[in-house]
């Protein structure tokens, strides 16, 4: 009975097999016959609506999320430098809606606030993917170093570990490593922290052989000469070759005789130079000549023996390339003080100089200056007015015309006056409190001129002239103790009236 | 109830005797004092609805639709029959909850309770057949009650990141650059917010009650009805995807605001017509799809006309019967007719007669009379004064805060004040104070009805909450009541501190809620809002729905407030309370002593 019962259950499932896809077949055609066509096209409506709706969210994750943070990044960029701060500030913001720790949405929403105006939420947002204290994301980490470094006001110590750790931390990032290290260079050597400063600006020279002269610079300022050389020898042979590509480049001329300069082989670095003259644009070449024959001389001058003839010579090759060469016009000045024959040929030199048209402020300063010193009044106001003239913000030029109206006969203390404040807002040179003392003393306000001269006196090296003056104001502010303190003073320095 | 009574009249003076008259005479008015006893309370439920649920504003056309489907469907005298026993339990759960209801003051159970013994009454009267008829309306009836747990706050909720969401991945597509935060649409300079009327949750209400009412009209199968309600939220939903999107590209592509005005209220009613057409569309889409298999012989070889399980087990599924029908030509009410099964008898113009008076009856009509005579006695019961606000008098002015408070010095003040009914507060009065780097945004927000839970505004804004604590011990939370505090974060990554709480109409700080979202009240918060409850037990009574004013203290920023600058702003808020509550204070002492 078994054995039967299974056999009909075998069967039945046989038949079933055979006879389900005939009344699938059968149910298939009876439903298609039976439906009403109109009633699918009026709904076809709803049914093409249905579908672009469903299809709508598969579509938009075509794209990931990843790849929309970046279109995203790069629309809020370029609106940016468009200046539509509206449009960046919704990119960036959907960045951090894709992307909830993405450091780019945080910067760029820093730098939207920024152009924004609003500095402490920039800085804000910058901080968030910059701390001062860990590492975080480099452009972040640059962008804080940069407003750092923008402040008016000098970093506090702190501050400066701050910057430090910025400028390293954006260093890590290619994008902004040789600068951040060119800066970190610049910090380590504001810290007198020399070798610090040579190993970022060594780093910098693998990836920018440009900046080899700088660094051989660096050694020579840090008094390292062998190495100065042997990378000022790599920087020559860099910039020889730049030249040998680009001839008619004058910078890369210039670093190839720097590097010379550095290796003290003028006459090479002249020679480099000079074949550079015949450049469509020699004027930087001639400046740079200028500069080459300045060193040239300052390297052979001794401080103690200097060869003023030699001297002159070479400030004539100087001023004939570079005739507005402020240090060799200032080096020509301290040679006209005096009355020897020397003098008298810078004298002839800068009315040269004067004649030709070349840098007529300093000339006309240094001029001025030597005839004051030789007591020709009319003819040292007369270059003074002409170097102000030319130049109103010079404080030496100031200074001078003010000493020069005060001690002239009649002396016209109010411009005077006038002339040494406006330098004293300019400069904080002790002479110019030197010379606003005197004129106050002259003017008769002694309490002013005492408090001027005794910060001169404290800044400048002992000066009879100035304990006389002050002598002569403690007498009249009835201090007569330390009148005759200050008047013994001076006739122990017993000094002739000092050159200004 | 008068119309139906008419018709009883009519049709029982035609058929019955005057024995069964008194009999049908007192059915009528067992029916007309069950459904009186609910009256007051369910009024009070309609204000509630009126005044609190501005999506629930359509329930006087549903009341109107249900009020035809009844005359439509309204019986005829039939042969006597026992009330079967659900008829029964129907109504003793609608005379419990009526009494619960009496009992809590709860117009919500009332209304249930309404819809229970209204079923109650179909269950006794109608013939036993009948129900495939009122069953349908019965349902219907239903959506004139609200969920629980303000479940229909959380499903707008929902709508509106629903399709703020969808909207946002349809201007990606279409290249439009955007930012959906929370609720609120921002375009390169503009902000838009996509209030509860955008999120459609309006317009699905609206088309779910059109398409329920269509269905039990047009007497859809049950699988068809089901599919057509579903597809009315969806294409009330793809409306007002539609809409949002169309406002966005019309600002961004054309610089045309649609966003208010007379073009906004236009384009609600495209959308709306819209979500009708592909409604519409819908109906002839399942017409095809669900029509049962009808043969003609004409059209069909021998082999697809042999009897088939298959067409009869589908033409079972779509509510035609296991059957299979046959036809010379297939007409429109071929549908219609497969639709209802043909092996039971039509109900149609079938009303039971009640027969001899039972002693129940008597029962019935004395228990839900009573109640309905002690809803009307608590409304005379005395009690406290009302604490609703008039709020020509309680305004709040920018002098009612000093330019230095608690060390923060103010900056700008901004008064708003927005439409009636909306679920936003009516007034706000905005302050901008500052001290140091710490800015805070201060406001109070007014009218609102009891506890107004601002963590969902803020959710709505992009923000979500990290922390959310009620200060309720009064150590801390100081002399003038608990408040809350909480932490936010958004999704750009920017942090927030709030601080916020409500006082009532006479000064009193409103208790807050811990879990606002689905707070159920315990019997002693309902019987404290009982007339009848606090008149019997002593109680000082709480209205139904008191007027508050909600305060609140606000700071973000791009970093997280520290400890110290939290404890800033929670001194602030404090001192901002005590201010505003000694002007309030002040206001309500010089109504007081007006004649």
């Amino acid at each position: 009975v078994k054995k039967k019962r299974r056999h009909e259950w075998f069967r039945k499932t046989i038949f079933t097999l055979w006879v389900f896809p005939e009344a699938v077949l059968r149910f298939v055609i009876q439903y298609w016959a039976t439906r009403r066509w109109l009633s699918l096209v009026l709904g076809l409506p709803a049914i093409v609506c249905a579908v672009a709706f469903l299809v709508v969210r598969p579509w938009h994750s075509r794209t990931p999320a990843v790849e929309r943070a970046r279109q995203f990044d790069q629309q809020g960029r370029r609106a940016l430098e468009q200046g539509d701060l509206q449009v960046a500030a919704v990119s960036f913001r959907r960045i951090s809606f894709l992307d909830a720790r993405s450091p780019a949405a945080s910067y760029g929403m820093g730098l939207t606030a920024e152009r924004q105006g609003d500095l402490a939420s920039a800085r804000s947002w910058m901080q968030r993917i910059a701390p001062d204290t860990e590492p975080g994301y480099p452009p972040a980490h640059h962008w804080l170093a940069g407003e750092m470094m923008r402040r008016e006001t000098p970093l506090e110590l702190h501050e400066a570990s701050i910057l430090e750790h910025h400028l390293l931390q954006a260093a890590r990032s290619p994008a902004f490593e040789a600068e951040s290290r060119v800066n970190l260079t610049r910090l380590y050597l504001l810290r007198g922290e020399p070798d610090n400063a040579v190993r970022q600006m060594e780093r910098v020279v693998a990836q920018r052989p440009a900046m080899l002269l700088d660094l051989a610079r660096l050694h020579a300022q840090a008094g390292r000469t062998a190495e100065a050389r042997r990378v000022a020898v790599k920087a020559g042979e860099f910039f020889q070759a730049k030249t040998a590509e680009e001839p008619s480049q004058p910078l890369n001329r210039q670093a190839w005789a720097s590097s010379l300069v550095l290796q003290e082989r003028y006459e090479d670095a002249v020679r480099v130079l000079s074949e550079g003259l015949n450049l469509p644009d020699p004027e930087p070449i001639h400046k740079a000549l200028g500069a080459v024959y300045l060193q040239w001389l300052t390297a052979t001058t001794k401080p103690d023996k200097p060869d003023p003839v030699r001297q002159l010579e070479f400030l004539d090759r100087i001023l004939q390339h570079d005739a507005a060469n402020e240090r060799a016009l200032l080096v020509l000045a301290s040679l006209a003080v005096g009355d020897d024959q020397t003098a008298e040929q810078a004298v002839a030199l800068l009315n040269q100089m004067l004649a030709r048209g070349a840098a007529p402020g300093a000339i006309h300063l240094a001029l001025g200056t030597r005839a004051l010193n030789r007591g020709e009044f009319e003819v040292g106001l007369m270059h003074l007015e002409q170097a102000q003239q030319r130049n109103p913000r010079i404080p030496e030029v100031l200074n001078n015309l003010a000493w020069g109206l005060a001690h002239q006969d009649p002396p016209d203390l109010p411009r005077a006056l006038q002339l040494a404040e406006t330098a004293q807002k300019m400069s904080k040179h002790p002479e110019i409190h030197d010379t606003l003392g005197t004129i106050l003393a002259k003017m008769g306000r002694p309490r002013e001129a005492v408090t001027q001269l005794e910060t001169a006196l404290r800044l400048l090296p002992p000066r009879a002239d100035i304990h006389r003056t002050l002598g002569d104001l403690y007498e009249q502010l009835g201090n007569a103790g330390l009148a005759d303190e200050h008047r013994r003073l001076a006739e122990k320095l017993q000094s002739a009236p000092r050159p200004r | 109830v008068s119309a139906a009574e008419i018709v009883i009249e009519n049709t029982a003076s035609e058929v019955v005797g005057p024995s069964s008259r008194r009999s049908v005479h007192f059915s009528v008015a067992l029916a007309v004092v069950v459904l009186a006893s609910h009256l007051p309370l369910v009024l009070l439920h309609f204000y509630h609805l009126w005044m609190h649920r501005p999506h629930y504003q359509f329930f006087p056309l549903l009341l109107a639709a249900i009020a035809w489907l009844a005359w439509q469907r309204w019986p005829q005298w039939s042969l006597p029959a026992p009330a079967p026993w659900w008829s029964t339990g129907l109504l003793a759960t609608g005379w419990t909850v009526l009494a619960a209801a009496t009992v809590l003051w709860s117009p919500w159970l009332a209304a249930i309770a309404l819809v229970l013994s209204i079923g109650g009454l179909i269950g006794r009267y109608a013939a036993p057949g009948q129900w495939r008829d009122w069953l349908p309306v019965w349902l219907v009836m239903w959506l004139v009650v609200p969920p629980p747990f303000r479940w229909d706050f959380q499903l707008i909720f929902w709508l509106q990141s629903s399709t703020s969401q969808m909207a946002s991945r349809l201007l990606d597509l279409l290249r439009v650059l955007h930012l959906m935060e929370g609720h609120v649409l921002v375009l390169p300079g503009h902000r838009m917010l996509v209030d509860e009327a955008c999120s459609g949750v309006n317009s699905v209400l609206v088309l779910l009650v059109l398409t329920a009412l269509f269905v039990v009209t047009a007497s859809r199968p049950l699988i068809w009805s089901v599919l057509l309600l579903l597809s009315s939220v969806a294409w009330a939903w793809a409306a007002n995807v539609v809409r949002i999107t169309t406002i966005a590209l019309a600002q961004a592509w054309y610089q045309v605001d649609l966003s208010s005005g007379w073009r906004h209220e236009l384009l609600g009613y495209i959308t709306i017509s819209l979500a009708l057409i592909w409604l519409i569309s819908t109906d002839y889409c399942l017409a095809f799809f669900l029509r049962p298999i009808i043969l003609r012989r004409v059209d069909l070889s021998e082999f697809a006309l042999e009897d088939s399980a298959l067409s009869r087990a589908w033409n079972w599924f779509v509510g035609a019967g296991a059957k299979m029908y046959w036809g010379p030509v297939p007409s429109e009410e071929d549908d219609q007719v497969a639709s209802e099964d043909p092996a039971e008898p039509d109900p149609e113009g079938q009303l039971v007669d009640p027969g001899p008076i039972r002693p129940g009856t008597y029962v019935w009509l004395g228990a839900f009379g009573l109640f309905g005579l002690l809803q009307l006695a608590s409304f005379v019961v005395p009690g406290q004064p009302a604490l609703v606000a008039d709020l020509d008098s309680i305004r709040f002015e920018r002098e009612d805060l000093p330019e230095e408070l608690g060390g923060w010095t103010l900056v700008e003040f901004q008064p708003e004040e927005r439409a009636l009914r909306d679920r936003v507060a009516l007034y706000s009065d905005e302050w901008l104070f500052r001290r140091g780097p710490l800015v805070c945004r201060v406001s109070i927000d007014y009218p609102f009805s009891d506890w107004h839970e601002l963590t969902v505004c803020y959710r709505g804004t992009g923000w979500q909450v990290i922390d959310r604590r009620p200060v309720i011990d009064w150590q801390e939370s100081g002399p003038d009541g608990p408040y809350v505090q909480v932490a936010l974060l958004r999704q750009s990554g920017e942090y927030g501190w709030l601080v916020f709480g409500l006082f009532n109409q006479r000064g009193e700080a409103v208790t807050p809620l811990d879990a606002p979202e689905a707070h159920w009240p315990s019997v002693w918060e309902k019987l404290t809002r009982s007339p009848l409850a606090c008149w019997l037990l002593g109680l000082r009574r709480r209205e139904l729905a008191e007027t508050t004013y909600q305060l609140q203290v606000f700071a973000s920023g791009t970093v997280d407030l520290s400890p110290e600058q939290k404890d800033e702003v929670r001194e602030f808020f404090l001192s901002f309370r005590a201010a505003v509550l000694a002007a309030h204070r002040g206001r309500l002492s010089q109504m007081e002593r007006r004649p």
